[in-house]
């Protein structure tokens, strides 16, 4: 168990933020998707002592915000209220947390709930790139599935199952609790003693995930979708590890080519130049294995031919002759003096802090990390850049309505080594 | 006219000191060119949040201009007389700032959120920009094209966002709240350099514009800074405000829209208040009492009954009167008809009976929690009132605001579910699933 604490008395709000190492979906069962993220969110559906509406009602009265969920590492489960109620709400959450009632028909309610909800991801394009971008680059890995799990995995989960991933994760040596806001170091750090005295001991989180392996080649996938007026890309390769040595390095590489301002080369490039898109980014999303390294934009049907062509010449230029100094200078100047607003609220900076135990990184790394990323010279930035970035091994995911444009996406891609259509409501 | 300057300035008027919260006071002061400034100082983080808010927003436009408000707003992005084109946002980027704006119905808001050691350069980037913007052909023909594929992204490849356009233009049949603020693809690509100077000349002017600074900066000093940047701008006529209220709808509208998509869906407008009036806060209670969480009325009734998939609902908090929406997705495989059937006699019965005061009490405190983490940045708290000042609502404190909510009786609840849940004056869009490889989606008026 890890307890941080962050006092703030600009606002009268505490908010109280646990993850549990290696309740992520990651650690889903192949046959099991969404496993983990459906025992979460059998949390708040009744504990032994309240039904699910008793405790929501009990919840509101004490004006208490309360929210689970899952992602690739942790479950989590955070709360905020008054400082006043805190004791009361802390008294809930033990409940929710170490005696959830699982009753079979609130398992039943959710799983139909859950396979509605995952239908309705289909109305969103940018959803459907991401997760046919993630099956394709992921293929046999646990980062290719999506945290919600598929319809298959939903079906399937049965209620031992949930407990059992409910005994093994909620335990005192997965958790991590940030309290933030109205409270002091001593009365956090008691709170949290009192939340997690209700969980049994349990033992640490499994070791992390391999790497993914990388995938050769260029490969298209078409995610079929009537009546589109833009075509949705998600595209690019593997990327890095939250731990890895050369993420900062990464990351002012990143910003330089499409990352958080007006003036990376993809926004310059597509938006400035041509009006081609709303938006265009690109980035690294570490992971405790390596997580991805991406471009998404929308572009308009009669343009995307020409949008994926230059996408595919930028990442090729960056990725042969790297960044040039004004543009190291600015991507710098951006990035630390930004990093304040990552720093601006106790909540922010408990989450850091909270993410630094998370993924075993250094105490006080987040804190550090407009130093390093300051540190990093051109020869670092464009080493980094050349060793993990090669565009000749690409999945390129395309949310289009194929009979328009289709074959043109193809024929865009020089080198293509396979392309693939799924209707966008394959699941 | 933004261009002009008038060269004596008159010291800024102190209209109001507000106590804001414990250990923070609100300067309001007014320039004597018009430029409404409000400051509000706080130490805890060296950062500054300075928030322009225009008080020009779609409601202002007309038929074929539709969406001109949010196009100015990406020029604003652009050259000034003594800036390049990108070179106001490289420079506030180069110091990472954050930089963005929205355009609403009644609005345009701009922020840059920086260090606050760098205020004297932001005020100096927003006052050039505002009085000294170049309008280019280049510049107007590159964000057409930029606005065009904004609106294809959230308006018409949007299951939602084409949904909502619909639903507004059956609401407000008058009013030019029933265009979409985004406007009309056809009115988008028509913008020229001709539209825009004219818009910047009526709208752009100092008179017209609410200047808010919340973070760590000192009232006498900031606000010389801003007598010094802003006090030299000469104010502008601005239009005369062409409002065309909406008369009172007497029947049902309703549209049915088929698309791609797995589920039938409901959308519900029902015409409310604007946010200063009287019935604004009783109202947002009624409805955090029918959709606010699990505990919630409708949830209760619809969700957990698995009548529906899910239930939500939002007032807008508009100047001119307002709509009182409701969105209801139906399980796979199962009609709306009938989850609207068990949605009007749930409404029926709070018409009729009121809410608990179970329900009362809990959406009581779940909405003065919301008011408290509407406010945790600087940033957040300049919103929160800049908000509130090109609404037309009270400025509230915070502790006014929880006041405000807390004084809401269950008889109050009652007059505006009689006054507003009136099935008579509502609006419908209906949305169906095609059928398996149908070509082209259908709209029914």
């Amino acid at each position: 168990m890890k307890i941080i604490v962050e006092t703030d008395h600009s606002a009268p709000l505490v908010s109280l933020h646990v993850d549990f190492v290696g309740g992520g979906a990651v650690h889903d069962p192949a046959e099991r998707s969404g496993l983990a993220s459906f025992a979460t969110d059998m949390l708040p559906r009744g504990t032994g002592e309240l039904s699910a509406h008793a405790l929501a009602a009990k919840l509101d009265r004490l004006g208490a915000d309360m929210d689970v969920g899952v992602g690739r590492e942790c479950a989590s489960i955070t709360v905020e209220t008054i400082p006043a109620n805190l004791g009361a709400v802390v008294d809930l959450l033990k409940q929710v947390i170490a005696a959830p009632a699982f009753l079979p028909d609130e398992v039943e309610k959710l799983r139909r709930q859950t396979r509605a909800d995952l239908l309705g991801h289909q109305d969103h394009d940018k959803y459907l790139a991401a997760r046919a971008f993630r099956r394709s680059l992921f293929a046999g890995h646990p980062y290719s599935r999506s945290a919600g799990g598929d319809d298959a995995g939903i079906a399937a989960i049965t209620l031992d199952e949930i407990r059992a991933f409910h005994a093994a994760t909620f335990v005192q040596a997965r958790a991590v609790v940030a309290i933030s806001g109205a409270i002091s170091q001593t009365d956090g750090e008691a709170v949290a003693e009192n939340l997690c005295s209700a969980l049994p001991a349990g033992k640490a989180a499994p070791a992390a995930t391999m790497d993914p392996a990388p995938q050769r080649g260029r490969h298209l996938v078409l995610v079929d979708k009537p009546d589109r007026g833009q075509v949705s890309f998600m595209l690019g390769q593997l990327g890095a590890r939250y731990d890895d040595p050369e993420q900062p390095a990464l990351h002012v590489g990143a910003t330089i080519f499409g990352g958080g301002t007006f003036h990376s080369r993809l926004m310059r490039e597509l938006r400035t130049v041509r009006g081609w898109t709303y938006g265009v980014s690109a980035g690294f999303a570490m992971g405790m294995a390596r997580g991805e390294f991406f471009l998404a934009c929308a572009v308009a049907e009669r343009d995307a031919p020409g949008a994926l062509r230059l996408q595919l010449e930028l990442l090729e230029a960056w990725a042969e002759h790297g960044v040039d100094e004004d543009e190291l200078r600015f991507a710098k100047g951006y990035l630390v003096g930004s990093s304040v607003f990552e720093r601006d609220t106790a909540q922010k900076r408990a989450g850091a802090r909270a993410t630094e135990v998370v993924y075993g990184l250094h105490e006080g790394y987040f804190e550090r990390y407009p130093t390093l990323l300051d540190k990093v010279s051109l020869d670092e930035v464009n080493a980094a850049i050349r060793a993990r970035v090669d565009p000749q091994h690409l999945v390129i995911a395309a949310v289009a309505t194929q009979g328009s444009v289709g074959a043109q996406l193809g024929a865009a891609v020089p080198g293509v080594s396979t392309v693939t259509t799924t209707p966008f409501d394959a699941g | 006219m933004p261009d002009a300057h008038s060269p004596a300035a008159s010291p800024p008027t102190l209209i109001a000191t507000i106590p804001f919260a414990p250990g923070a006071t609100l300067h309001h002061y007014r320039l004597a060119n018009g430029l409404n400034v409000y400051l509000l100082p706080e130490h805890t983080v060296p950062v500054v949040s300075v928030q322009t808010w225009v008080n020009v927003g779609s409601r202002h436009e007309v038929k074929g201009k539709t969406g001109l408000a949010h196009f100015f707003e990406h020029l604003m992005f652009g050259a000034t007389d003594t800036l390049a084109e990108g070179e106001f946002t490289e420079r506030l980027e180069a110091i990472g700032a954050e930089i963005n704006a929205a355009t609403y119905f009644d609005w345009t808001h701009y922020y840059v959120n920086a260090r606050a050691s760098a205020l004297a350069d932001v005020l100096d980037l927003e006052v050039d920009r505002l009085a000294h913007l170049a309008l280019t052909q280049a510049a107007v023909d590159r964000e057409r094209e930029v606005v065009a594929n904004e609106r294809r992204m959230h308006a018409e490849d949007s299951l939602m966002g084409e949904a909502m356009e619909h639903l507004y233009a059956l609401a407000y049949t008058r009013h030019a709240y029933g265009h979409p603020v985004i406007g009309h693809m056809a009115d988008i690509e028509a913008f020229n350099t001709v539209d825009c100077a004219a818009f910047y000349k009526a709208y752009y002017a100092p008179n017209n514009v609410t200047l808010v600074l919340v973070g760590d900066f000192e009232v006498d000093a900031a606000l010389a800074l801003i007598a010094d940047r802003y006090g030299p701008l000469a104010p502008a006529e601005i239009p005369i405000e062409d409002v065309r209220p909406e008369p009172p709808q007497i029947a049902e509208r309703a549209v049915v829209l088929t698309k791609p998509t797995a589920s039938e869906r409901l959308l519900l407008a029902y015409h409310a208040p604007a946010a200063r009036d009287v019935d604004a806060v009783p109202l947002a209670v009624l409805l955090d009492t029918l959709i606010g969480g699990d505990a919630s009325l409708l949830h209760q009734a619809l969700v957990e009954t698995e009548q529906a998939a899910e239930v939500s609902g939002w007032l807008c908090g508009l100047k001119d009167p307002d709509l009182l929406c409701f969105y209801l997705e139906a399980l796979p495989e199962q009609a709306a008809i009938p989850l609207l059937i068990r949605f009007d006699a749930a409404l029926a019965t709070v018409v009729e009976q009121g809410v608990s005061a179970d329900l009362l009490a809990q959406a009581k405190a779940k909405l003065s929690l919301g008011v408290a983490q509407a406010l945790r940045s600087a940033s957040d708290r300049a919103e929160a009132i800049g908000m509130m000042v090109v609404a037309g609502a009270p400025l509230l404190t915070p502790a006014e605001q929880m006041r405000a909510i807390s004084a809401v009786t269950p008889g109050d609840l009652l007059r505006v579910a009689r006054r507003y849940l009136t099935p008579s004056s509502r609006s419908i869009v209906q949305i169906v699933p095609s059928a398996p490889g149908a070509d082209a989606p259908e709209e029914t008026p």
